[in-house]
C-alpha cells in the first residue's frame, strides 16, 4: 500500500526562508495527486524532498508505513519525470527506459519486456533505436515519462513535465497522461503552476501559498468552495465584491454590497461578518432593466472585448470592476450604459 | 550586413597586426628549422646548404640517443598523465559536488601552481626528493626506498613525474571542473531517482558526459609536459634524456643544428597532430552534446 | 560526521599537497645554514637577500622582469583586441582556422620554436637584446589576450550595437559607450594571464636573452642549472617571483572566473 504521508516537514533555507512547511499530508495509493501554485510557493521542494533529492530540515516522509526520510533517493523506488525532461543525451531512446532497469540488476529479457511496454504505452515503441537529439518535445518528454515508468515504482512524481512544450502538445499529452495513469495506477504526485492541467488531471489538489498548503480538495470544490480570494484568484478567472453577511442559516447567506444591494449567496460566514464575494464570470447574466428578479445588482458597462466565441464585460458595480462573460447573440449593450446584472452562483470568502 | 570586397578588406586589416607578428615569430623560424633538418639552410650560419636526409638516419637511429629520448620523454609523460588524469578527475569530483565550509580558500589554493614557474616548481620537488630532502628521508624512514635511492636524476625520471602531475594537475583540474559544469543537474537528478547511487552515477552518467573534455585535457596535458624544458632539466638523469634537453644540448653545447631541427620538426609535428585531435573532439562536442 | 572527516581529509590533503614544496622554498630561502641532516635550518636570516642585492643580481632581475611584463601585455593587447574584435563579432570566411591557429604557439615546445629564434636572432644582431625578449614572450602571450578578448566580444549580443546606432550614437561613441565597458573584463583576465606568462617565461629568454636579459627565471637558473646546484639563493629568488604569481591566483579568483577564461586561454 504505498500511500504517502508527510508529516511536520520543514525545509528551512539560512536562517529564515522557509521553503516548504507542511503538517500533515497524506496521499492515498493509486492517487493522482496535483501540487498547485505559482513559482515560488514551496510546491517543487516538496516533490524533490519526496523525491529524496532534498533533505527536510525537520518532520518525516512515510512511504506505504515506512519511514523513508534518511533514504537517498536511489534507495526509494520512487522515480521523476523533469520539466526540462533530463534525458541522458549519450544514451539512446531505449538505453533511457533500461537505466532504472539495470540499476535494479534485472535479467535482460526482462529489461527487453518492461522497456517495451513502457514505450508501446507512451506510443514511442518506433523510436527505441532514436538517438535523443533526433526527437521532438513532445517525444522527449514521453521517453522521460516512459523510464519513469518502466522500474514500477511506488510513486511517480512529475516537475511540471508539460510547461515547455507548446501549448497545443501540452493540451495533448495531458490526456495521454491521464489516461496512462488510470492504466498503470501508480501513485502520482504532479507538480505545476498551470490550473487548467490541475483541474484535468487531479484526483486531488493541493494549493500551495509561502510553503503551506492553502486548500486541500477535489477539482470541483476548490473551483465552486475556495477557501480565500487567493485560491479562487489562482483556480479561474474570478471578480469579487466586498459584502456584509446579514443572514447566515447553513451555508446559505444573505449578503449586502456596498451599494445596498441585497442577494442570496453561500459561504461558511456568520451573520454580522464581512467578507468577499466571489463571482465566475460565467455565473452572472445580464437582464433587461425592467426585470425584477432576485440577485440583481446594477452596473455600468465600461468596456466590452469580443473574444469570438463569447464577449466579456467589464462592468463597473460601486467601486469595484467585475467580469461577466455572455455569448454573442446576447450583446446588445454600449459601452456608458446602465445595465441589471443578475447573479446567479456565488460564494463567499472572509479574506 | 552584406560582407564586400571592401568588407572584407577592412576585417583583414584587423588582423594583419596578429597574422604579421607571427609570420615573423612563429611561422618562419619553424619554416627554417624544416629547411635546415634537410640541409637546405644553416641555421647555424656554416655557409655551404645542399638537400641531405642524413640528419633524419642519425635521429631514427635504432638504439642511438635519439630514439631513447624520444621513448622516454613519450611514456614518462605519458605516466604522468594518466596519473594526472585519474586525481584530477577525483578532485574534479570534490569540488563540484561537496558544498563545504572554506571550499573557495581550497579552490583558490589548489591553483596555486599554474602560475608558480617551472622551474621554481622543478627545483623545489629537487629539494624535497634528493638524498636527504624531506620527502626522501621520509620514504627512507617508513622503509619503502633505501637511504640512497635516487628519486630524482635517476634513470625511471620519478622526480620529473612528480612534479609534472604537481605542476599540471590544477589545469587539469580546472577543466574538469568546467566540463562537469556543462552536465545539466537534473540529468543527475533523474539518474539517482532510477535507483543508481553516486558513484553509480558518475561510471554510467558523468563519466561517459566527459570523456570528450577527459580526453582533450589530457592531450593538453601530456604535449606540455612531452616538450617541457625545466622540469627534466633540474630533475632528469644523464640517461634518458628528454628530447627537449638533447635539443638544448645538440644546439647550444654542441652547434649540431641538423639533428636539433630533426627534433624539433617532431615536437612540432606532435604539437599540431594535439591541437587537430583536440579541436575535433571540442568541435563534436559542441555539436553533440549542446541539448544537454 | 563521516562525511565532514571525510572532507577535511581531502581538503587538507589538497591544502598540504600545494603548500609544502612552497614553504620549502621559503625555507631555503630564510636559511643562512642549513646541514643536510637536520630538519630545519639551524640559522634563519635574510643573508641571501642580502648577497644577492649586493652582487646586483636581484635587483638589475627584478627590474628587467617587471619592466618586460607590462609591456607585454601592453603590446600583446594592441595586436590582439583588433583582430579579437573581427574574431568575436564578424562571421568571415576561414574564421575557425584563424581561432584555431593561435593556439598553436602554446602547444608547440618553446624549445622547439626556439632554436630557429636564436638563429634569426643570431641573424639580425639581437640576440642579448631587452626588446627582443620582449617580442618573444609576446609568441605565448598573445594568445591568452586574444582568447579572453574574443571570448568578451562574443559575450556581446550583435543588438546592442544596433540598438546604440539607432539610438542617435556614432560608431565611435558606440565604441567608447557599448563595447569598452563590456569588453575591459575580458582585457583584465588576458592581461593578467598575459602578465604571468612573461614573469615565468624562461626557455626562449635563455635562448636569446643572454647574456644580458637575465629575467628572474633565468636568474634562478644559474644558480639550479649547472652541475652544482645551489638551493638557498636559487630559493630566495623564487620568493620573491613566487609572491606576485600567488597574488595573481589571488586576483584572479577575486576579479576573473578562472574556470572560464583558463579554458578560452586553450581552447
Amino acid at each position: 500500500m504505498p500511500e504517502v504521508v508527510l508529516e511536520g516537514i520543514k525545509k528551512i533555507y539560512g536562517k529564515k526562508v522557509l521553503a516548504s512547511s507542511i503538517d500533515y499530508l497524506k496521499i492515498e495509493d493509486g492517487e493522482f495527486f496535483v501540487l498547485l501554485g505559482p513559482s515560488g510557493c514551496g510546491k517543487t521542494t516538496t516533490l524533490r524532498i519526496i523525491a529524496g533529492l532534498i533533505k527536510p530540515t525537520e518532520g518525516r516522509l512515510y512511504v506505504g508505513g515506512k519511514d523513508i526520510t534518511d533514504l537517498p533517493p536511489e534507495k526509494r523506488n520512487i522515480t521523476m519525470v523533469f520539466q526540462n525532461f533530463a534525458l541522458f543525451p549519450h544514451l539512446n531512446v531505449f538505453e533511457n527506459i533500461a537505466y532504472g532497469l539495470k540499476m535494479r540488476k534485472l535479467p535482460k529479457d526482462e529489461i527487453e519486456t518492461r522497456v517495451k511496454d513502457a514505450a508501446r504505452l507512451m506510443r514511442i515503441d518506433q523510436l527505441l533505436d532514436r538517438k535523443i537529439d533526433q526527437l521532438s518535445g513532445g517525444q522527449q518528454q514521453r521517453v522521460g515519462v516512459a523510464r519513469a515508468i518502466a522500474p514500477h515504482p511506488d510513486i511517480i512524481l512529475f516537475d511540471e513535465p508539460l510547461s515547455n512544450l507548446d501549448a497545443k502538445l501540452r493540451e495533448e499529452v495531458r490526456f495521454e497522461l491521464k489516461e496512462v495513469h488510470k492504466q498503470i495506477g501508480t501513485t502520482s504526485v504532479y507538480v505545476t503552476h498551470d490550473q487548467a492541467e490541475a483541474m484535468v488531471m487531479a484526483d486531488r489538489i493541493a494549493v500551495m501559498r509561502a510553503g503551506k498548503i492553502v486548500q486541500l480538495g477535489k477539482p470541483k470544490e476548490i473551483y465552486f468552495r475556495p477557501k480565500n480570494l487567493f485560491v479562487a484568484g489562482f483556480i479561474g478567472i474570478m471578480s469579487h465584491l466586498p459584502v456584509e453577511v446579514l443572514e447566515s442559516d447553513g451555508e446559505n447567506l444573505k449578503v449586502r454590497l456596498e451599494t445596498g444591494a441585497v442577494i442570496n449567496s453561500r459561504g461558511l460566514l456568520s451573520a454580522g461578518e464581512k467578507g468577499f464575494m466571489i463571482i465566475r464570470p460565467e455565473s452572472l447574466e445580464v437582464v433587461s432593466k425592467e426585470s425584477d428578479d432576485e440577485n440583481i445588482v446594477k452596473g455600468l458597462l465600461v468596456n466590452s472585448i469580443f473574444l469570438g466565441n463569447e464577449v466579456e464585460y467589464r462592468i463597473k458595480v460601486g467601486n469595484e470592476e467585475i467580469r461577466a462573460k455572455l455569448k454573442p447573440h446576447e450583446d446588445k449593450y454600449k459601452p456608458g450604459e446602465e445595465v441589471n446584472l443578475k447573479i446567479m452562483n456565488s460564494w463567499v470568502v472572509k479574506d | 550586413m552584406e560582407a564586400g570586397k571592401f568588407e572584407r578588406l577592412k576585417l583583414f586589416l584587423y588582423m594583419l597586426p596578429l597574422i604579421g607578428f607571427y609570420s615573423v615569430m612563429f611561422i618562419t623560424p619553424i619554416v627554417l628549422i624544416f629547411l635546415q633538418s634537410l640541409g637546405l639552410y644553416s641555421l647555424g650560419h656554416m655557409g655551404e646548404t645542399h638537400f641531405t636526409l642524413e640528419y633524419y638516419k642519425k635521429f631514427f637511429e635504432l638504439g642511438g640517443t635519439y630514439m631513447h629520448a624520444l621513448w622516454f620523454s613519450t611514456w614518462n609523460s605519458a605516466v604522468a598523465a594518466l596519473i594526472i588524469a585519474v586525481l584530477a578527475y577525483l578532485m574534479a569530483l570534490f569540488f563540484h559536488f561537496i558544498e563545504f565550509k572554506g571550499k573557495k580558500i581550497v579552490t583558490a589554493i589548489y591553483k596555486i601552481p599554474l602560475f608558480i614557474p617551472y622551474l621554481i616548481s622543478a627545483f623545489a620537488w629537487w629539494t624535497l626528493l634528493t638524498p636527504g630532502g624531506y620527502i626522501q628521508r621520509f620514504l627512507a624512514w617508513l622503509g619503502i626506498i633505501g637511504e640512497t635511492t635516487q628519486l630524482v636524476n635517476d634513470k625511471f625520471g620519478i622526480g620529473i613525474i612528480v612534479a609534472n602531475v604537481w605542476i599540471n594537475l590544477p589545469y587539469m583540474v580546472v577543466l574538469l571542473v568546467g566540463a562537469l559544469k556543462m552536465i545539466d543537474p537534473s540529468i543527475i537528478e533523474a539518474s539517482r531517482t532510477l535507483g543508481a547511487g553516486f558513484w553509480s552515477t558518475v561510471k554510467n552518467v558523468i563519466f561517459p558526459l566527459t570523456i570528450p573534455s577527459f580526453i582533450a585535457g589530457s592531450l593538453l596535458v601530456f604535449i606540455g609536459m612531452f616538450g617541457a624544458f625545466s622540469v627534466p632539466f633540474i630533475l632528469g638523469g644523464s640517461w634518458p634524456k628528454y628530447m627537449s634537453i638533447t635539443i638544448y644540448e645538440d644546439v647550444v653545447d654542441r652547434g649540431e643544428w641538423g639533428v636539433g631541427s630533426v627534433q624539433a620538426v617532431v615536437y612540432m609535428i606532435a604539437a599540431v597532430l594535439i591541437a587537430y585531435l583536440y579541436t575535433k573532439i571540442m568541435r563534436g562536442m559542441r555539436g553533440g552534446g549542446e541539448r544537454a | 560526521m563521516k562525511r565532514k572527516t571525510w572532507i577535511f581529509l581531502m581538503s587538507t590533503l589538497i591544502i598540504f599537497g600545494v603548500v609544502f614544496p612552497i614553504i620549502v622554498i621559503f625555507f631555503w630561502a630564510f636559511s643562512e645554514r642549513w646541514y643536510g641532516t637536520s630538519l630545519l635550518p639551524s640559522k634563519w636570516g635574510l643573508k641571501w637577500f642580502k648577497v644577492l642585492l649586493e652582487g646586483g643580481d636581484l635587483g638589475k632581475s627584478i627590474y628587467l622582469s617587471f619592466t618586460i611584463a607590462p609591456l607585454v601585455v601592453l603590446f600583446s593587447a594592441l595586436i590582439s583586441i583588433p583582430a579579437a574584435y573581427v574574431v568575436g563579432t564578424k562571421s568571415f570566411k576561414g574564421k575557425r582556422l584563424v581561432e584555431n591557429l593561435v593556439l598553436i604557439p602554446l602547444i608547440v615546445p618553446p624549445i622547439a620554436s626556439g632554436i630557429g629564434l636564436l638563429s634569426m636572432y643570431t641573424n639580425w644582431g639581437m640576440i642579448g637584446s631587452y626588446w627582443g625578449v620582449v617580442l618573444v614572450h609576446m609568441i605565448g602571450g598573445i594568445p591568452y589576450m586574444f582568447r579572453s578578448v574574443a571570448a568578451a566580444f562574443e559575450s556581446i549580443d550583435p543588438a546592442l550595437e544596433e540598438a546604440s546606432r539607432t539610438l542617435g550614437a556614432t560608431r565611435l561613441q558606440t565604441m567608447l559607450k557599448v563595447y569598452v565597458p563590456l569588453v575591459s573584463p575580458g582585457v583584465l583576465a588576458g592581461s593578467i594571464f598575459t602578465f604571468a606568462w612573461s614573469l615565468n617565461e624562461f626557455v626562449l629568454t635563455l635562448l636569446v636573452g643572454l647574456p644580458n636579459i637575465t629575467t628572474l627565471p633565468v636568474q634562478i637558473f644559474h644558480y639550479v642549472g649547472g652541475y652544482y646546484i645551489a638551493p638557498a639563493p636559487a630559493s630566495a629568488l623564487s620568493v620573491v617571483l613566487i609572491i606576485p604569481s600567488i597574488l595573481i591566483v589571488l586576483l584572479m579568483e577575486r576579479f576573473v572566473k578562472i574556470e572560464y577564461t583558463a579554458g578560452a586561454g586553450l581552447k
